[in-house]
């Protein structure tokens, strides 16, 4: 029963107000920088926003969003993220994504990290997700 | 007859054409890099006679480059199980002071890459400079943030492409290396 509350637990956590939902990190060595992804989804009544993000996996952790410039791919911190009521946002590879800077330590495949994200409504929501090579 | 031929002869002309658009010899334009293994070599001239897939990253991208270099993954794996054996594949990094061949080397371990044709490279920074011009290559240091020891992390603008390079050392065509279309590129390896 353990067992598979662990397994759920990786696939789908949740405050009662935020909602998340196929989280994952991206294997990186130590040193590196690395992100986490997932399926943020504000299941309460009122707009939410992501405001800040933690994780002792990395010296520093911010929200980035990757984008596309004169046929050339970059990177920005983002600011705050809206989420209205019943809606999602999508963490995803080439978009919003946590950004792991510094990795402390090799992050390799089946291992599990951490990462805290923080909502002005909803306050801090844990989540533990398994470190892949790339979506299957 | 005689104009049917002409106008056939056209029409196979323009169909190659279309699968391979360009045709830039590069094997003259060869500088010395080193590998994950520390291994040196001239490249491009190091591949002659091979079919060439190469990409620029470097190895502290959080998103584009490992899409990057998990699409070369994929491409030789399932050129592995399509029996293409000439064909091989090689990440130039466009940041050489932090990519050392023992940080690549950690780079290639954590992503379980096979490097039976596979491998990343670094240089002197006046190598790579010239292999980016010869690749039409554009990175571009932006960025830069802090950590709480105030120590600076940037990171890159840059090109996101995979090129093909034929067994004669021309550039035949460029893919985009986060998103690719396997199956186009299969096919073009193969007819090649």
């Amino acid at each position: 029963m353990l067992y598979f509350l662990s397994i759920l637990f990786l696939f789908f956590q949740t405050n009662g107000k935020i909602n998340i939902e196929n989280q994952w990190i991206r294997n990186a060595g130590k040193g590196m920088n690395t992100a986490f992804f997932a399926d943020v989804k504000n299941i309460s009544t009122k707009t939410d926003t992501l405001y800040k993000v933690a994780s002792s996996l990395a010296r520093l952790v911010q929200v980035h969003e990757t984008y596309e410039e004169n046929g050339m791919m970059g990177m920005r911190e983002a600011g705050n993220l809206e989420i209205k009521s019943s809606e999602t946002l999508k963490l995803k590879p080439r978009s919003f994504h946590v950004m792991l800077i510094g990795l402390k330590k090799d992050l390799k495949e089946g291992q599990i990290g951490e990462v805290t994200l923080f909502f002005k409504h909803a306050g801090a929501v844990k989540v533990k997700a398994r470190v892949k090579n790339m979506i299957e | 007859m005689k104009y049917f031929f002409f106008l056939l002869i056209s029409l196979l002309f323009i169909s190659c054409q279309s699968k391979f658009p360009e045709k830039e010899f590069v094997g003259n334009r060869s500088k010395t890099l080193v590998s994950q293994d520390s291994l040196t070599i001239d490249f491009p001239k190091h591949y002659k006679g091979k079919i060439l897939l190469v990409s620029f990253i470097f190895t502290n991208c959080p998103d584009i480059c490992p899409l990057t270099t998990h699409n070369l993954q994929l491409i030789q794996k399932k050129a592995k199980e399509e029996k293409i054996d000439n064909v091989s594949f090689a990440a130039i990094s466009f940041d050489p002071e932090r990519d050392t061949p023992s940080v690549m080397k950690n780079f290639t371990d954590v992503r379980n890459l096979d490097l039976s044709n596979y491998n990343l490279f670094s240089g002197k920074r006046e190598n790579i400079k010239s292999l980016m011009e010869t690749f039409h290559i554009v990175a571009i240091a932006n960025d830069t943030t802090f950590t709480e020891n105030m120590e600076p992390v940037y990171f890159f603008m840059h090109t996101d492409r995979i090129t093909l390079v034929d067994q004669d050392q021309n550039i035949r065509k460029s893919y985009r290396g986060s998103e690719i279309n396997l199956e186009e590129i299969i096919n073009d390896i193969k007819n090649l």
